[in-house]
This record gives C-alpha cells, structure tokens and sequence, in this order.
C-alpha cells in the first residue's frame, strides 16, 4: 500500500492522464528510458516533450519528442522508450488542439547518469545493503516491467526474490539480454516456474546474465558477475571511414582537364570557324554531362552505417549506428528511432529522428537497441554460423584469426595470427571479454560471447 | 515551306556572324582572359584535402558573374552605336562565352552539393549578362549624346561598384548579381526584367548615322 502511494508521487498523474518515465519514476541520464502514457477516455491528442540540454557555452539545445496518441474511448496505453539527454530543462504536456489535458516538468537536480538497480519484492529494504552506498536501488513492481530491450539500458541489475508477484518472462529476457544481470534469489514459489525454466543456474543471456541463487549468495554473484558496456560498444563502431567525405579530384588533376578544355575551345574558336564554334559548345556540354557525373555526389544525404549484434543464449542485442554525410543544408529524417552522438539539437518520434544540418556536416546516429535471434553462437568449443550469409573476418580473443563461416557451418577453434584484422575491431576488442568471438557480414560485426559461469571466472 | 527556309537561313547566317564575332581579337581576348579567371579561381577555392568541405562552386559562379556583367557593360556600352546585327552578335558571343564556361560551373556545383538549384545560376547568368549588356547599350547612347565616351571605361565599372553599394545601402540583393546568383533571389530577378526589356528594344534600334562613332 505504502510502495502504491509512492508510486503515486513519482508518476505524473494529472485527471485522467498518467506520464510513467524511466523506472518507478527514477529516469537515467545519456540512456533509453521506458516511457508509459495512459489516456482514460480522452480525445485523441499528442504528447510533446522539450528536452534542453544545452549549456552556458553552446546556449539552448531542445530535443523535441512528439508522439501520436490514438485513443478509441476506454483505456488507451502509448509505450515508447526515449533516449533522455542530461538536461537543464525538461517539460511536457499532453494537449488536444483545442486545450492542455496535462502538462509537467522534472526538476533538473533529479538528473542521474547512474544506472539502476531494480528490485521486485515484498520487503525490498531487506536487499538494499547488498549493492553500495553510491547506487540507485529502486523498487518496481514487477508486472508493470516492460519488455523491450531498449527500456533497460539503463538498468544494472533485476532482483527477484518470489516475495512479489512474477514478472512476465519476456520482461526478463528483455532485461538480461540488454546487459542487466537478472537475479532470482532462491528458494522461488511456484508462480515462478516459468522463468526458473528459463536459465540454468547461471547463463549469458544477450548482453546480460540470468542467474538463480540463494539469498545468502546472491551478493557474490552480483560482485563477481561481469557486465558489458553496451553504449561504449555501441560508440566503438564509429571508426574514422565512416566520416570519410567521398574524395574528388586532386587540385593538379584538375588543372590539366582545365587546361585542355581552355586550349582546346579556344583552337576549335580561332581555328575552326564556325564549324569549330559549334563544335566547341558541343564539348562544353559533353565536358558539362562527364562533370557532373563524375564530381556529384550520389545522393543529398549519404548514410553509412554499421551495426553490432552481440549475444549469447540464443539472443542477440543489436547495436546500430548510422554516420549521415549532409551536402545541402537542410532537415535531414532518419525513419528509425534513434539518437544523435554529441551535442545538438534535433526532433524525436516514435518513427524516427529529424534534424536540421548544416552544408557538408556530419552526424552519427545511435539506433535505438533492439532484440534478435543470434546468429553466431558458440556450440561446447565450436563455433557456428546460425545465419545465411558467409561470415568473413571471424576472430576469437584469445585465440586469434579462424577461418571464414559458412552459411549453416561450424568451425573447430585452432590458433591463429592477430594481424590484417579489420579497423573496427581494435576498438571492440578492449570492451569485450577473453573468449568472445568476433565475425563480420556486410557492415554488420557479430559476437558470439562466452557462456561461462561468471562464478568461477572470477571478476 | 519558302518561309521556313528563310528562318532556317536566317539562323544560321547569325550563328555564322556569331561564331566570326567570337574569333574577333577583341572577344577572343576577353574568351581567354574569362576562361584563364574561371580556371583560376576554382583552383585556388577547390579544397586540397577530402577533409575540407568544397566551397569551390560559391567563388566560381560569383567570379563567373561578376566577369559576365562586366563584360555585358563594357561590350553593350561599346558597341552601342554599332549596327543591329553587330550588337546582336556580340551579344550572342558573350552568352556563347558563357556557354564554355558551363564544365566549370556544372562541375563545381556538382561537387560542391549547394542547396540552391542549378537552374537558378545558369539562368541568372544568362538573364543578367542581357539585363547589363542592354544597360550598357543604354549608357554608351546617353554618353555618346552627351559627347562623354572617354569616361566609358571609367564609369563601366563605377555603375557596377554603384549597384553593389545600392544593394548594401537597402540591405536587399535587388541589383547586386554577384550576391543573387547564390541564393534564390526572386528580387533580383524582377530588377532585371526592365533591363533585358531595354536590351531586346536596343538591340532592334538602327543607329543614326550622324552618331556613329568614327
């Protein structure tokens, strides 16, 4: 009864609007964040919210998130996650054309980069001791968890103990395969048979972990288990090539085809009459046509991009990140949900991003996370290709450069070099476990990571 | 048919009285003084390293212009009191001119991507060098009426300095070529209509023989 009315204060319930955003009203910071609106009987309106996260040097940069809110009398539920920049300002209203049917903000002293750390149980002060002084522990309840990965960038780790009642199990696969270690602290009732099924004693999941333990060991297991940083992995695929301006031609090139064509036209004139005259008009637009097509760019907008699936247990999270090369100024629409890397300011919806970018600039998008089938997966000591496209480039840590993966194949490990590997693994390979295999297919970089117990791989 | 024979024939006498025009030491010169300015000022504007954003095409097509309505000026002043068919060729010269300099000013803004459409420069510098070649007939009639045509090379290039300072006076690109040609100006295109209405009148005006410059 006390956790509902808390509940109560953190959310944003105003009439019959009520705003949820981030975790039992806790938000992360520079993370996705699981947004919930619901709508009781309301006319059909549209929720906007205006992030300012500028700073005294760059002045204000407001990201700005609309979302359309269908509604067909009764309950109507909007879920979204939503990347939340650190801000200095932070409102929101729910409005109809006609008038405000809710409106807020959050403080700018409530901003938090820290990740959370979520328990689901009956008496959750009991496990509070068990993580620092410095982390945010927060309660939820556990069947309001959502189940999209995204939601839970920001989450380091879920305790159940079976006090409450259980969440969904898509809620907590979702939860593990983004990177949070996902605890069931033993003895569990019946009700969680289900996820009890799910994971063995201790399994990578995705990014993340499922573990069951008993109580008394669980504080072991969330100090030894190690984590994956999902967003530097993410940001480790911007690599130097992907900014590259498409190269023309160099200054002394230049000057010889100018040359020519001057000389030429100037012969064909003096010389040529008015045969030559035409003849000359006709090269500069033979030489115009070859010009262009050899010096213009092939698109307005050039997208490069390159993605990272990373999983275990059958589940992969999948990083994405796009590089946009913008020639003309203009508002450039990227119909994928995601954010841009450094400072700006840009439109959000639940369909994609909008930004204004200047002549020649650059931008990198980060895709918001989302789930797959692994398709690179370790089977005992082999690996296997799960997908159907060679996979190029494979390399374990540890033991070095393997042989390429066919479609449906499996590969026997042996040792091998550590040269000529592609330029984005040098970044990835720092942040990633001894043991992790890496592969690649087509701008997209799989890693099958080790399913080792993380009791007995020490920290 | 016998008509349409005349018109053909018509045609090409001019392109034929054009293309002599254009080998006259006095636009062939200029020819190679506006190609050898082109040529130059996109070399040192191209960017040198893939790193640098190409600005190339924004000093060419102002350059481009700019050598464009002077030449309109100076030549449209100068053979004012020529024969029609000699200030028509002359002027289809000039625009034969720009012609040749469409490799440069394609290729440029091909690569250097802006948001302005290509129309809009090819059409300006066309439309602009009738606009001033028809001022320049203007001003060399009121200057040979006025027994001032020594001051031709003095005032050609001070009405030109006269328009950019209007247009910086008023804040709007209205006369300016050289601001309107890179950026969508409708303005500046409205100022130019009554000027190439001047040129198409001038152009059809037989010159007095009392005032025909020995």
């Amino acid at each position: 009864m006390v956790w509902l009315l808390l509940l109560g204060i953190s959310a944003y319930a105003q009439g019959d609007v009520r705003l949820e955003l981030g975790f039992a009203g806790e938000i992360v910071a520079d993370a996705w964040n699981p947004l919930r609106l619901t709508l009781r009987d309301g006319p059909e309106a549209e929720l906007t919210m205006l992030i300012d996260r500028g700073n005294l040097r760059d002045g204000e940069q407001v990201v700005r998130y609309t979302a359309r809110l269908e509604t067909q009398g009764g309950l109507s539920v909007f879920e979204d996650d939503l990347y939340i920049p650190a801000w200095r300002s932070f409102t929101w209203s729910v409005r109809t054309p006609e008038r405000v049917l809710a409106s807020g903000s959050f403080d700018r002293r409530s901003v938090d980069p820290r990740p959370l750390q979520l328990v689901s149980a009956d008496r959750p002060g009991e496990w509070r001791s068990l993580f620092g002084d410095e982390a945010r522990v927060t309660e939820v309840l556990a069947s309001e968890l959502p189940e999209r990965v995204a939601a839970y960038a920001g989450v380091e780790t879920l305790l159940l103990d079976g006090s409450a009642s259980p969440p969904r199990p898509e809620a907590v696969v979702a939860a593990g395969a983004a990177g949070a270690v996902v605890v069931l602290a033993e003895p569990l009732p019946n009700p969680f048979e289900t996820l009890v099924t799910l994971s063995e004693r201790s399994q990578r999941l995705g990014t993340g972990w499922l573990v069951r333990e008993e109580a008394e060991d669980v504080s072991a297991v969330l100090a030894s288990t190690p984590r994956l940083d999902g967003a530097a992995l993410a940001e480790a695929l911007l690599t130097p090539e992907l900014l590259e301006l498409p190269p023309g031609p160099p200054p002394l090139t230049l000057l010889l085809i100018l040359g020519g064509y001057g000389l030429l036209t100037l012969l064909l004139i003096r010389f040529g009459g008015p045969p030559g005259f035409l003849a000359s008009v006709s090269l500069a637009l033979l030489v115009s046509l070859a010009a262009w097509s050899a010096l213009r760019p092939p698109a307005a907008t050039l997208t490069r991009g390159r993605s990272l699936s990373l999983g275990a247990g059958g589940l992969a999270q999948v990083h994405e990140l796009r590089s946009l090369l913008q020639f003309p100024a203009g508002e450039v629409t990227v119909p994928v949900s995601a954010h841009p890397l450094g400072s700006g300011a840009y439109s959000q919806a639940p369909d994609g991003v909008r930004l204004a970018m200047p002549r020649w600039s650059r931008a990198t998008l980060l895709v918001r996370p989302r789930l797959e089938p692994a398709r690179l997966v370790w089977r005992g000591r082999n690996l296997q290709n799960l997908g159907d496209r060679l996979l190029t480039d494979v390399y374990v840590l540890g033991l070095g450069r393997q042989a390429s993966l066919p479609p449906d194949g499996t590969l026997e490990m042996s040792a091998g070099t550590h040269n000529d590997l592609p330029r984005v693994y040098d970044a990835l390979l720092p942040l990633l476990p001894s043991g992790s295999a890496l592969a690649s297919e087509n701008g997209r970089i799989h890693v099958a990571l080790p399913e080792y117990d993380p009791r007995l791989a020490g920290p | 048919m016998t008509r349409a024979w005349n018109i053909t024939a018509d045609l090409t006498g001019l392109f034929k009285a054009t293309a002599e025009r254009m080998r006259a030491p006095d636009l062939l010169q200029a020819l190679v003084g506006y190609l050898a300015l082109l040529s130059f000022v996109l070399m040192v504007s191209w960017p040198t390293t893939a790193e640098r954003v190409n600005n190339a095409w924004y000093a060419l097509t102002q350059a481009n212009i700019l050598a464009l309505s002077l030449a309109g000026l100076s030549f449209g002043s100068s053979v004012s009191e020529r024969s029609s068919r000699t200030r028509l060729t002359t002027l289809l010269a000039l625009l034969g001119g720009a012609v040749l300099s469409l490799p440069l000013e394609v290729g440029a803004y091909a690569a250097a991507f802006p948001s302005v459409p290509l129309g809009w420069p090819l059409a300006l510098l066309a439309l602009d060098t009738v606009a001033l070649f028809g001022l320049g007939m203007g001003l060399g009639g009121i200057l040979t009426v006025a027994r001032l045509r020594f001051l031709l090379p003095l005032i050609v290039p001070l009405l030109l300095l006269g328009m950019f300072a209007f247009d910086i006076w008023i804040g709007v690109p209205l006369l300016n070529p050289f601001t309107a040609v890179i950026a969508l100006t409708p303005l500046h295109l409205l100022s130019t209509l009554p000027l190439i209405t001047l040129a198409l009148v001038l152009l059809t005006r037989a010159p007095s023989p009392e005032r025909t410059p020995t």
